[in-house]
């Protein structure tokens, strides 16, 4: 008895080590958007100090649209989604392009305008769909 | 015991935490979650993703080598008058930063590990030891880390590394075999796959001579990745001086400095006590440093068009420490306090650690041909605070944190010269978020082997 419990412990702890990742509220994409803005201030200005406090700005005068809350992967019946969802994987690539444009700004232009969170939304076309300059509501 | 498994399995489902694999439906069927490794994707070109694929060729790499010969081997080699040592050490470094991922249509994260292989050999007579540290730093990201399997065959003998095959996710696999030729180049040791996968190898080592006499002891050395590595001390005070110089830096034109790492101050200082003196066993000895570092900040500016995948790391991050430590306090307890001066001063890091009375080899009294122990294991535990400093452009935010660390060595006598072996678990520790000032919530685990020959 003892043995079948042992196995049975063992083959749950097997089926649930097989955890592969974290869902994560989409939200996470304005940090990125906002840590973007810090990498590209320090690559371009050098200066930590100027890094840190374009971060704390950037968040604090911009309002995220994102959800901040997991999406939950059931359907209506409680079953999981069977398979991949490309259409939506598709669009949260989409919305990453704006990161990307964002650690590719030229540094003359963050050195011009780049205490303005809205010429960060500008870099990109998606960038207006991830946050809108104005700051939390 | 289909019931039990059943039951068991149902539980995380109904809690529906965010990590999962199983669920059953209303018939009690389980049905797996259909989302494969080929349909989990790390997001490219976001700051987290081009940390992690610069920071194994940057911090990892250079300072790996440099700490198993600091903190390893050179302590080791202290302890025995002549005769050789080998060290061998397995270190990792979990949950380093986490991946933007897409899974099945779905925003998630993956984490990012760093680890380490660490292999030091050195001997000698009372006068004169030669001494060669290596270390290969592997990185990866891992789905979860006890679905990871690393095979290891071989060694790290004359710095070649050979057969650590690291499978990724999907059926990607990194073999060291197809490039260790090159492994002291920077062009092999970025690997990234179509799909986002990211892994690779580097090595890095130090190697040289040290000669020592009663009043002074010193060593000059050559280090793979920066160039002329040299360690002097004072035995009777602690006085110690370590440094880096990167020669490359005399005709460096990015700002670069000569001295690339500088780790000076005493160490051990007992106040002129006798290590049998009451004084001694009742405060300790006292540990004054300062630390300079030179680190490669892992992100940087971007090359070419498609550049987000990979980036210039000439960049570095200055940071300049100094610690206070008693160690021993009634041959128990340590008390640390630290304070980092550049870039920012700020208060870095207050912390105790609990310990057996033989736990710091160093501060026993030499008794030459007796058991200088009381037993033949020793083992700590430390809590404290780290006051981790913001680094956005890291994605770390930064803020206090709790630390946390605990090791276990066994001896196989009563001698600080005998061969052990130490485990040790690491949590936010204040030395490795140091040398990656990119790891948040970071947790360690070491394994080194130390053999008398």
């Amino acid at each position: 008895m003892d043995r079948t419990l042992a196995l049975a412990l063992l083959g749950t702890s097997l089926s649930t080590s097989a955890c592969r990742y974290d869902l994560t509220p989409e939200a996470r994409i304005c940090d990125d958007l906002a840590y973007a803005v810090s990498e590209r201030t320090l690559v371009c200005e050098e200066s930590e100090a100027l890094a840190n406090s374009r971060y704390e700005s950037f968040l604090d005068e911009t309002e995220c649209l994102l959800s901040d809350e997991v999406d939950d992967p059931y359907n209506p019946e409680g079953i999981l989604v069977p398979d991949d969802n490309p259409e939506e994987t598709e669009r949260l690539e989409d919305l990453y392009d704006c990161v990307r444009a964002a650690r590719k700004v030229a540094c003359d232009a963050v050195r011009a305008e780049g205490d303005d969170p809205a010429f960060w939304i500008r870099q990109h076309a998606s960038c207006a769909l991830i946050v809108s300059a104005g700051g939390a509501p | 015991m289909t019931l039990l498994m059943l039951a068991l399995t149902l539980a995380p489902a109904e809690a529906r935490a965010p990590i999962w694999s199983f669920m059953a439906d209303d018939d009690e069927q389980p049905l797996e979650w259909h989302c494969n490794d080929d349909q989990v994707r790390v997001i490219q070109g976001t700051v987290p993703w081009a940390t992690a694929v610069e920071a194994r060729r940057s911090n990892a790499r250079t300072y790996s080598a440099l700490a198993e010969l600091e903190n390893g081997l050179l302590p080791a080699l202290a302890a025995r008058d002549e005769g050789a040592v080998w060290r061998i050490g397995w270190n990792s470094l979990f949950h380093v930063t986490e991946l933007p991922s897409t899974a099945c249509g779905e925003l998630a994260s993956q984490v990012y590990d760093v680890g380490s292989y660490n292999m030091s050999i050195g001997g000698g007579n009372e006068h004169v030891e030669v001494f060669y540290s290596a270390s290969a730093t592997y990185s990866l990201v891992t789905q979860h880390w006890a679905d990871r399997s690393l095979k290891h065959g071989g060694g790290l003998l004359l710095g070649h590394f050979y057969s650590l095959t690291a499978p990724l996710w999907g059926s990607r696999v990194i073999n060291a075999d197809q490039i260790g030729g090159n492994a002291f180049t920077d062009d092999w040791a970025f690997l990234s796959s179509g799909d986002g996968a990211i892994g690779g190898v580097s090595l890095d080592y130090v190697a040289g001579a040290r000669g020592k006499t009663k009043w002074v002891e010193g060593g000059l050395g050559y280090m793979g990745s920066r160039g002329l590595f040299l360690h002097a001390r004072q035995p009777q005070t602690g006085l110690f001086i370590d440094s880096v110089s990167d020669i490359a830096a005399l005709s460096d034109t990015t700002g670069t400095d000569l001295l690339r790492y500088l780790k000076t101050g005493a160490s051990g200082f007992t106040w002129f006590q006798k290590k049998r003196s009451e004084a001694f066993q009742k405060f300790g000895a006292t540990d004054a440093l300062l630390s300079r570092f030179q680190l490669i900040r892992p992100t940087g500016s971007t090359r070419g068009t498609a550049d987000v995948d990979r980036s210039a790391a000439t960049t570095v991050d200055r940071l300049t420490v100094t610690q206070l430590q008693q160690r021993n306090i009634q041959q128990r307890v340590d008390v640390s306090v630290r304070a980092q001066l550049e870039p920012t001063p700020q208060l870095y890091e207050v912390g105790v650690r609990v310990h057996t009375k033989d736990y710091h080899t160093d501060l026993l009294p030499r008794r030459r041909g007796w058991a200088q122990m009381d037993s033949t294991g020793a083992a700590s535990v430390a809590l404290g605070i780290l006051n981790q400093p913001a680094r956005p452009w890291y994605g770390v935010p930064g803020g206090v944190r709790p630390y946390f660390s605990g090791d276990l060595r066994a001896f196989d006598s009563k001698s600080a010269a005998a061969n052990n072996i130490t485990l040790s678990v690491k949590y936010n520790d204040p030395d490795t978020i140091i040398l990656f000032p990119f790891a948040d919530n970071a947790l360690e685990m070491h394994i080194v082997g130390e053999l008398a020959l």
